[in-house]
């Protein structure tokens, strides 16, 4: 099969995409419906709207960037693809989150961990009052999206990366299982996190956008959802302006789009920014509340082996064997697996410099890291963070650490380093400022023990942010309704992963891809009939 | 909560220093202007995007403590002054309110009077001596004040992020880089020579 840049040569020949910072005056558009955001959300529902036969616009606030762009090069791609260019942080600084800015959103440079809620969530969900989310009724949805997206269990043998996750877990009689990817005739190298280079990853950028173009669907990127306009109970317009790719600053050129229907799919920090700017109604003061992010703290290992943790399908073995460990609403459990180790994300995630930083960075082909993403947001001591505006209008996450999530986060750090010396380890080091490297399990797990963890000297991580517009059927506690309509304006509804109620317990993306395609169906019907 | 706003409260007390401070470090400096030794060889590429020659010199005093080579050496000055523009490269990218809390820390730093509160150095960046800048690093990665740890982290991540992802640096991480003969294979590097 021959790889090629789908956007650039004949294959997207017909598609509309505009470039909004080429624009050199004004525009206003009508379209049936607009879709803001082209991620896990705004992707799958564009193109299930465009197969309805519905005029879809897309408005992408980040770059066009494929194939041409993806080179394997770490300095070039962070700044590039995500959020803030890879700056993006909590408010005091003491979580980095990692999320994508560019067509395709996340699912252009994740690392393809495709799971489906877990069972636990969504009885948690269907507990708090959310309609059609059962184990039973979501089923047939996530069939529909694995199969569009070619999510299986990975079938190739793990990269020794996953294998110290999966050896270790052996040896201590820990379950673990393999990973199912979104990957089609993928070729096992391992730049997931720069933008795929072969186009094997099944990302919104090869698969639903490209699906909603070529069924008449339009793309405009570097443009920004400023605001909504509302009258009454009804959207009016939805208001973007054209940002600089490179600085993010806004540039003239305004774009005024008008539909029948608008779909607001920016993600958990986007969703809530754009309804804030807009001075949604919101009685009950819930926008932006209730925001989460599977804080991740992470493990280093100094293993006997070559490990070039580099090298291969980033994520493939996983361990829940502490992800419900105190019951779904107890003490924070987690989700164990491994992050990908290259050159510059190794060097500016362990906290080090000088003498110390060159000796870590020296035994890199050496290095195995384990992490582990905590559930947040099952039990009233998590009740996560806060989306505020910042004066230029952009979001910012206040994200306090609370004393029940240090708990869980202290347990994931002792049973992350007991993993990586079952498994053969060497020496093990916390990622967190103070920590040295341990020659056993007794001495790491005393230290950590008696250590009193605090922010910014542990090294905290998100990758996956969601909530902030929560689902519900009681507009007194959720911003719109189990199928994502707004509770308040009839022509808006919110889909993505900002109205999870509380995080997932997994990696989130086909939870999202799944809810996304039963509320896009139905919208979809809703507006053929009406 | 608390934490949060303690913080802030902190960041704020340093900016609100700040005015003062200027005027403080200027008529410090008109008194000893003469004592600042300049850097023996001067940065190669002083065209930044973002960065500013306090900044830059900042940077350059930092580096050599931060990272050490290979041969166990600090960088050198050219090396130095890639590597600082290529920290600037990187900053071009941040939001807009990222890039001010970064001239932030900067203007902190290049302040006399800021700067020897916050850091203990009060000459001249290129007189301080190797020791007085791992003494301010490690203060500042142990304090008790998030403020002081978020600097850190910053200054730290940015360094180390940089000269590590360079290319020119993967050997020293035993990092080959990606496979050439995927490269070869791919429409996006066709038409460039592929790098060895």
């Amino acid at each position: 099969m021959s790889i090629e840049d789908i956007y650039t040569t004949e294959s997207g020949a017909g598609w509309t995409t505009v470039d909004a910072t080429r624009l050199v005056k004004d525009q206003i558009i009508e379209t049936d419906v607009v879709v803001v955001g082209t991620g896990a959300g705004g992707g799958t529902t564009a193109e299930i709207l465009a197969n309805a036969g519905l005029n879809v616009v897309m408005v992408e606030e980040g770059a066009l960037n494929s194939l041409k762009e993806f080179k394997m090069d770490e300095l070039e791609a962070y700044p590039k693809l995500y959020q803030e260019g890879m700056s993006r942080v909590t408010a005091d600084g003491g979580i980095a989150i990692m999320q994508g800015r560019t067509v395709g959103g996340s699912t252009t440079v994740n690392w393809t961990s495709s799971f489906r809620t877990p069972d636990e969530t969504l009885k948690h969900w269907s507990s708090l009052g959310l309609k059609g989310f059962t184990p039973e009724s979501m089923a047939p949805w996530f069939d529909d999206r694995e199969r569009r997206l070619g999510i299986k269990p990975w079938t190739v043998p793990p990269n020794p990366n996953n294998q110290v996750l999966q050896s270790g877990c052996q040896r201590l009689g820990w379950s673990w299982h393999v990973i199912p990817r979104n990957v089609r005739g993928c070729w096992n190298i391992g730049y997931c996190g720069m933008g795929c280079p072969t186009n094997a990853k099944q990302s919104m950028l090869v698969t639903t956008v490209p699906g909603a173009l070529s069924r008449g669907a339009s793309l405009f990127y570097n443009l920004r959802a400023n605001h909504l306009q509302y009258q009454g109970t009804s959207t009016q317009a939805l208001e973007c302006q054209a940002i600089d790719p490179v600085s993010q600053e806004p540039l003239p050129v305004k774009v005024e789009i008008r539909a029948r229907h608008y779909v607001v799919s920016a993600s958990a920090i986007g969703s809530p920014t754009i309804l804030l700017r807009s001075n949604t109604p919101d009685p009950y003061k819930l926008i932006g509340k209730r925001t989460f992010l599977h804080p991740v703290n992470a493990t280093l290992a100094i293993m006997p082996e070559r490990i070039e943790p580099y090298k291969g399908a980033p994520q493939s073995i996983y361990s829940d064997q502490f992800n419900w460990r105190d019951g779904v609403t107890g003490e924070a459990g987690f989700k164990m697996e491994v992050p990908p180790m290259f050159p510059a994300l190794t060097a500016g995630i362990i906290g080090e410099y000088g003498r110390q930083l060159a000796d870590t960075m020296h035994q890199l082909p050496h290095i195995n890291a384990v992490l582990s993403l905590v559930r947040d947001g099952f039990n009233e001591a998590s009740p996560g963070g806060e989306v505020r505006l910042r004066s230029d209008g952009t979001p910012e996450l206040d994200y306090p650490v609370t004393d029940y999530l240090w708990r869980g986060l202290k347990e994931a750090y002792l049973r992350m380093a007991e993993v990586q010396f079952a498994a053969g380890a060497k020496k093990v080091k916390f990622l967190h400022n103070h920590s040295p490297y341990f020659n056993r399990y007794s001495e790491a797990s005393q230290w950590m023990q008696d250590k009193e963890l605090k922010i910014l000297q542990s090294r905290l991580f998100t990758a996956h942010q969601m909530g902030g517009c929560a689902m519900g059927e009681n507009p007194s506690s959720s911003v719109v309704n189990s199928d994502g309509q707004h509770h308040h304006i009839d022509n808006l509804s919110v889909i993505d992963a900002s109205t999870f109620p509380t995080s997932v317990g997994a990696n989130p993306q086909l939870s999202i891809y799944a809810m996304a395609a039963r509320q896009a169906t139905q919208l979809a019907q809703k507006l053929k009939s009406a | 909560m608390t934490k949060t706003t303690h913080s802030r409260r902190q960041f704020l007390r340093l900016s609100l220093l700040t005015p003062f401070a200027v005027t403080a470090s200027t008529a410090y400096l008109s008194g000893c202007a003469t004592s600042a030794r300049r850097p023996d060889k001067p940065l190669q590429d002083t065209h930044f995007h973002f960065l500013d020659e306090d900044s830059a010199q900042i940077w350059q005093a930092i580096i050599t403590v931060m990272i050490v080579t290979d041969t166990g050496d600090s960088p050198s000055t050219d090396e130095v002054s890639l590597h600082i523009s290529r920290i600037d490269q990187g900053l071009r990218h941040f939001s807009p309110a990222n890039r001010e809390k970064v001239s932030d820390l900067f203007n902190l730093l290049s302040i006399t009077f800021t700067r020897g509160l916050t850091t203990g150095i009060w000459q001249p960046w290129p007189n301080a001596t190797h020791s007085d800048i791992r003494q301010f690093l490690d203060a500042w990665k142990n304090s008790r004040f998030q403020v002081f740890n978020q600097g850190y982290n910053v200054l730290a991540q940015l360094a180390a992020f940089t000269y590590y992802g360079e290319p020119e640096h993967w050997e020293e991480s035993g990092y080959p880089g990606p496979p050439k003969e995927i490269k070869a294979a791919l429409p996006q590097f066709k038409s460039q020579e592929i790098a060895g």
